[in-house]
């Protein structure tokens, strides 16, 4: 598992690309919907880009709108593997 | 406007006449007007080795491949790392013969529109998403995939992303898909459908299923394997076939009254486009040749252009066995026993990019009319005795090029033609 300095970076770039806008606009958004606009296509982009790129399997989809909620379903995935 | 038999029931002066302004250009020879004109020019292929897919299982493995491409350059981040690549060269296209109108912004979106051709479409792509759904399993497709997968994608992407809000068309009719698109656009303009029409072609049909079903119909070279830049001979007696390409290209197509007030400048008219059926194989057409005449003729009438006034004419040329003898015959049926304009393959050096090559070869032939010249059919030293006429072979020649055919013929059994005119300094 990469680290927690570069996972937030990775998804920082993921979450900017995928909305088309500045990193600094992800890294002070409150609300991923409310504040940058994402859409239920973009959370889905970015949960199988996270499946894809990183290896992980959601047992459940997320709910995804903050930044610390996707860290924390990743940290989840990665306690039930360690277990 | 026409009767029933094609014929020109409203005198053409009545009609606005559909002016080219722009070129936007993706091919195995260039990305961009200038790069493919020099490489028209000098006569330089674009046939190299097969690298896209893994040639080993193929007779043939050679192919015209787009290999400066950087889809970054041209689109977001995120459409250059998603979207099928025959997106990525129509968006690449789009925006390219816009810069080259000199449009920054369109005066009206809704009275613009973006007719594209495709055959293959996004084929490659839902094949691609195919295999990985039975590979990897259900998880792995692509949540885009259904906003990528059909062939729609590849005009609206290019609406999408240069705010075109007008008709949006992807027109899928075989080899003449883009003959038809251009026609089409033609004819919004001149029936006062839209002010401005981006109309062209899109193809990126080097995936293992579309190239394993032309190898296997045993319509692609197979002896060139080690001399790729030999290996599409148009009207050779040594011809194999076709050697598949990938590109695209885009024409900006204006009315009078659009161009004159934005001071834009003409660089040729699309002057007749015709397109009949022989309704009869699902693969080449019927030997007499009578609907593919037709379709000469009617974009000739269209035009009102006698067969005479012809100067050039850019071959649909394929180098398979079947078409170059046919269409030598039907050229020379259209045009007269007495009349002998250049007539060129392209395809032998970007090679044949299915449903996007009448685009090219539109382009090409805007570019000839342009820069006066007319551009080589490659590896044409021993033409096959059916094939007798001017062929331009080998090298381009410096000619004015005032009024130039441009012949389409497809699977299905589809003929369409061009008629491309030299503008009159902006009429």
């Amino acid at each position: 598992m990469v680290g927690s300095d570069d996972l937030r970076r990775f998804l920082v770039r993921l979450i900017a690309i995928e909305l088309a806008i500045a990193e600094e606009k992800v890294l002070a958004a409150r609300s991923l919907r409310e504040d940058l606009g994402m859409d239920s296509i973009h959370a889905a982009n970015i949960l199988f880009a996270l499946e894809d790129e990183l290896g992980i399997e959601f047992l459940e989809i997320p709910r995804v709108d903050t930044l610390a909620g996707i860290e924390s379903a990743i940290r989840e995935w990665a306690a039930t593997r360690s277990t | 406007l026409y009767d029933d038999d094609g014929v020109v029931v409203l005198a053409s002066d009545a009609m606005r006449r559909a002016w080219v302004t722009g070129i936007g250009c993706v091919t195995p020879i260039g990305t961009g007007v200038e790069a493919f004109t020099e490489s028209l020019r000098k006569g330089r292929p674009g046939i190299g080795p097969l690298t896209l897919i893994d040639p080993r299982p193929y007779a043939c493995r050679v192919a015209a491949e787009v290999r400066d491409f950087v889809p970054e350059d041209h689109m977001p981040l995120r459409e250059a790392r998603s979207s099928p690549r025959v997106v990525q060269f129509a968006v690449a296209a789009a925006r390219m013969a816009r810069q080259h109108a000199g449009i920054s912004r369109w005066r009206d979106p809704s009275r613009v529109a973006i007719l594209l051709g495709s055959s293959i479409g996004s084929l490659t792509y839902s094949g691609a998403q195919l295999a990985i759904f039975l590979e990897r399993g259900i998880r792995k497709v692509h949540p885009s995939f259904p906003a990528f997968g059909h062939s729609g994608v590849i005009a609206s992407e290019c609406a999408i992303q240069l705010g075109i809000r007008g008709q949006v068309l992807t027109i899928s009719s075989a080899c003449t898909s883009s003959a038809d698109a251009i026609g089409w656009g033609r004819d919004l303009i001149a029936g006062g459908i839209a002010d401005v029409v981006l109309c062209g072609g899109a193809e990126a049909p080097l995936s293992p299923i579309v190239f394993a079903s032309f190898d296997r119909l045993g319509m692609m070279p197979s002896s060139f394997n080690d001399s790729p830049e030999a290996a599409c001979r148009p009207f050779a007696a040594d011809r194999e076939g076709m050697v598949m390409g990938e590109g695209a290209a885009v024409l900006i197509l204006e009315s009078d009254d659009h161009v004159r007030e934005r001071g834009g400048r003409p660089l040729a008219e699309v002057a007749g486009h015709g397109a009949t059926c022989d309704a009869d194989s699902h693969f080449t057409q019927k030997q007499d040749g009578e609907d593919a005449m037709l379709a000469i003729r009617l974009a000739l009438e269209r035009a009102g252009v006698a067969a005479e006034q012809i100067d050039y004419v850019n071959a649909h040329g394929t180098a398979t066995p079947q078409n170059d003898p046919f269409e030598t015959r039907v050229l020379r049926a259209v045009l007269g026993p007495a009349h002998r304009p250049f007539v060129s393959s392209t395809k032998s050096m970007v090679g044949h990019l299915l449903g996007a090559c009448s685009a090219i070869e539109a382009a090409a032939t805007v570019v000839a009319i342009q820069g006066a010249f007319v551009p080589p059919t490659l590896n044409l030293h021993h033409p096959d005795p059916e094939c007798d006429l001017d062929y331009v072979p080998n090298e381009a020649r410096s000619h004015s090029v005032e009024v130039a055919l441009s012949t389409s013929f497809g699977f299905g059994s589809r003929n369409a033609a061009l008629v491309l005119r030299r503008g009159d300094d902006g009429r």
